[in-house]
């Protein structure tokens, strides 16, 4: 009895002893709990970085980092990228880098991948598991080495292309306000950040765009038009419409005809119309509005609409204009504020004191 | 079982149920200290009947005849209980009114108007509630003389309204009278009326009905005038 238990004990040990690999990935690239990477077209090329860290054994062969459209827990294929080669004496930690970009080529430089996409030519939507695949220990006694591969990577990164920008929105409705306008934008997809921006509509006097607007003779306008000589911020989103952050690709190059620096206002989906603020009342603007998607990536801007902020009055608006004195203000307030901190005291006071019996 | 068994049992039983009637506790009054309000009514400043606008009507302009819904919460300390109660009360309330602003052409503009009010006032009271316990007159008449601080401000869209440079917030100090009547409801349900003392320590409730007649206008000061004429509703705790 005695020598079976020993025997199994001394297995048992070396069973402990034999411990298949695993990696553990890790990237700043997205949250702990979110393990997908959304990349727009605009940042096909750009290079994620993870981290990795293996533990264990590697047994007859090798363990290979790389990154799929496939399910993890296979030797890489041709159409895969392969990102790390590791054996059982190659580091412990390190990092790969890569992007969409090449992701798309390794899928094509197989003989039955076709021809290799590109940001430009991927059309739709697609996935890549980052994985992680060795043989694993197995056999009657836990220390064979199997001829199968098995995933031994976490978590479950993916890096999902999202190149398909969103459709058009409409501006459905302006509410002209005092010194705002109140856009109604439909058409915008759930998750996604509408954003509306507006410029002055350039008049008889001052030329569209970004040429000789500060040149105009803003003495002889109106309010609206006394901006012109900043034209030269509206000229800098000549620049944001060639970067590729999908922020400022409309500005002044889509809001045609239009003079002085454009506003931007960006709101998420789903929380009411978008109210540009802050305009000159009795200038005309004109509005277009984008949608940028979860992915980052624009959509075209919808049609343009113009429209004028209108002054309005208020209570106190007409109150002055019939000749009221009130001045308002802090004066008044910080006496208030002093009375108040009186009177609470003094309710502070009778509501401490004691019961009386 | 036998039936002098069971008489026992009943005689047993009718001498339990003196034994637990006298386990009743006899009700009693809780200390009666203070008093708790809450009152709501309409609010009409007295706006338009600043000199200054000779004539004109910006607040009826605006706002039509309509009052502003103003609600209160006072807390009250009694300092001297015989020939009726008297004491301080502090009380605090917020008042507003939303209205389209107007185009220049007198049409509704899309941006909201409103005045908004936040009235704080420190009184002396004296209710005449000797009547309503010594001889269980529900109705108890009471006064009121106090100090009134109102924050104001009026706001159009989400902002406050600025014109010619002056912000359309401030403060206005003045002064406030009030009479009323409330009526007792412990005389409808006077077991429920005990209960309420012995559970949440409140001695009595009362219904009532207002008049305040106050002048918040920084006491003749120019400017914006917050006074009012109104009758307020609400209830009344004693505690």
């Amino acid at each position: 009895m005695r020598l079976p238990f020993i025997g199994l004990l001394l297995f048992a040990s070396t069973a402990v002893a034999q411990v298949g690999p695993t990696v553990q990935f890790a990237t700043a690239a997205t949250g702990s709990t979110n393990l997908t990477i959304t990349v727009p077209k605009s940042e096909c090329g750009n290079a994620r970085r993870f981290t990795w860290t293996r533990t264990g054994n590697i047994c007859g062969g090798s363990l290979f980092i790389y990154a799929t459209t496939n399910a993890c827990g296979t030797e890489p294929t041709a159409t895969d990228l392969k990102l790390e080669t590791l054996t059982a004496t190659s580091a412990t930690t390190g990092t790969v880098n890569f992007s969409v970009a090449e992701l798309l080529a390794a899928r094509g430089t197989s003989a039955d991948g076709g021809p290799a996409a590109t940001c430009d030519t991927q059309q739709t939507e697609i996935s890549f598991n980052l994985c992680a695949s060795a043989r694993q220990l197995g056999g009657l006694y836990g220390t064979d080495c199997q001829t199968a591969y098995a995933n031994v990577g976490a978590p479950a990164y993916v890096m999902k292309f999202d190149p398909v920008k969103p459709k058009a929105p409409t501006i459905a409705k302006v509410i002209v306000r005092d010194s705002a306008l109140s856009v109604q934008v439909d058409g915008a997809e759930t998750d996604s950040t509408v954003v509306v921006e507006a410029a002055m509509v350039a008049s008889a006097t001052t030329d569209a765009g970004t040429d000789d607007a500060g040149t105009d003779d803003a003495g002889t306008d109106d309010a609206g038009t006394d901006d012109a000589g900043t034209d030269l911020d509206a000229g800098t989103d000549l620049d944001a419409g060639t970067d590729g952050g999908g922020l400022g690709l409309v500005g002044a190059l889509a809001l045609e005809g239009t003079t002085g620096p454009v506003t931007r206002v960006t709101k998420a989906s789903g929380e009411g119309n978008v109210v540009v603020t802050g305009l000159t009342n009795g200038v005309t603007y004109r509005l277009q509005a984008t949608i940028i998607d979860a992915a980052g990536n624009v959509s075209d801007g919808s049609s343009q609409v113009d429209a004028t902020p209108v002054k309005s009055n208020g209570l106190f608006d007409a109150y002055k204009d019939a000749g009221g004195e009130e001045s308002g203000g802090c004066a008044a307030t910080g006496g208030g504020i002093a009375g108040g901190a009186v009177l609470a005291a003094l309710g502070i006071w009778l509501s401490s004191r004691r019961k009386v019996s | 079982m036998s039936s002098r068994a069971v008489g026992l049992g009943v005689a047993a039983l009718l001498l339990a149920v003196p034994a637990v009637a006298q386990e009743v506790t006899i009700p009693t009054r809780s200390p009666r200290t203070g008093a708790v309000i809450f009152r709501g009514g309409g609010y009409k400043p007295r706006i338009d009947t600043e000199k200054a606008l000779n004539g004109a009507t910006p607040y009826k302009d605006t706002f039509g005849d309509a009052s502003l819904l103003l609600i209160e919460a006072e807390i009250q300390r009694f300092f001297y209980q015989g020939i009726g109660t008297a004491g301080l009360g502090l009380g605090v309330g917020y008042g507003e009114k939303y209205a389209d602003a107007k185009l220049d052409d007198g049409s509704a503009a899309a941006d909201k108007a409103a005045l908004k009010v936040l009235p704080i006032q420190l009184n002396a009271f004296y209710k005449f509630d000797y009547a309503a316990f010594r001889w269980g007159i529900p109705l108890v008449p009471y006064a009121k003389l106090g100090l009134v601080y109102s924050p104001w401000w009026m706001t159009k869209g989400s902002e406050t309204e600025l014109v010619e440079g002056d912000k359309a917030s401030g403060g206005k100090w003045g002064w406030a009278g009030t009479a009323g009547v409330s009526f007792l409801l412990d005389v409808l349900e006077p077991r429920f009326a005990r209960d309420f003392d012995s559970d949440l320590g409140v001695n009595h409730s009362y219904l009532f009905a207002e008049y305040t007649h106050a002048d918040v206008n920084n006491f003749g000061g120019k400017g914006l005038n917050l006074s009012s004429r109104r009758w307020m509703f609400g209830l009344a705790l004693d505690y």
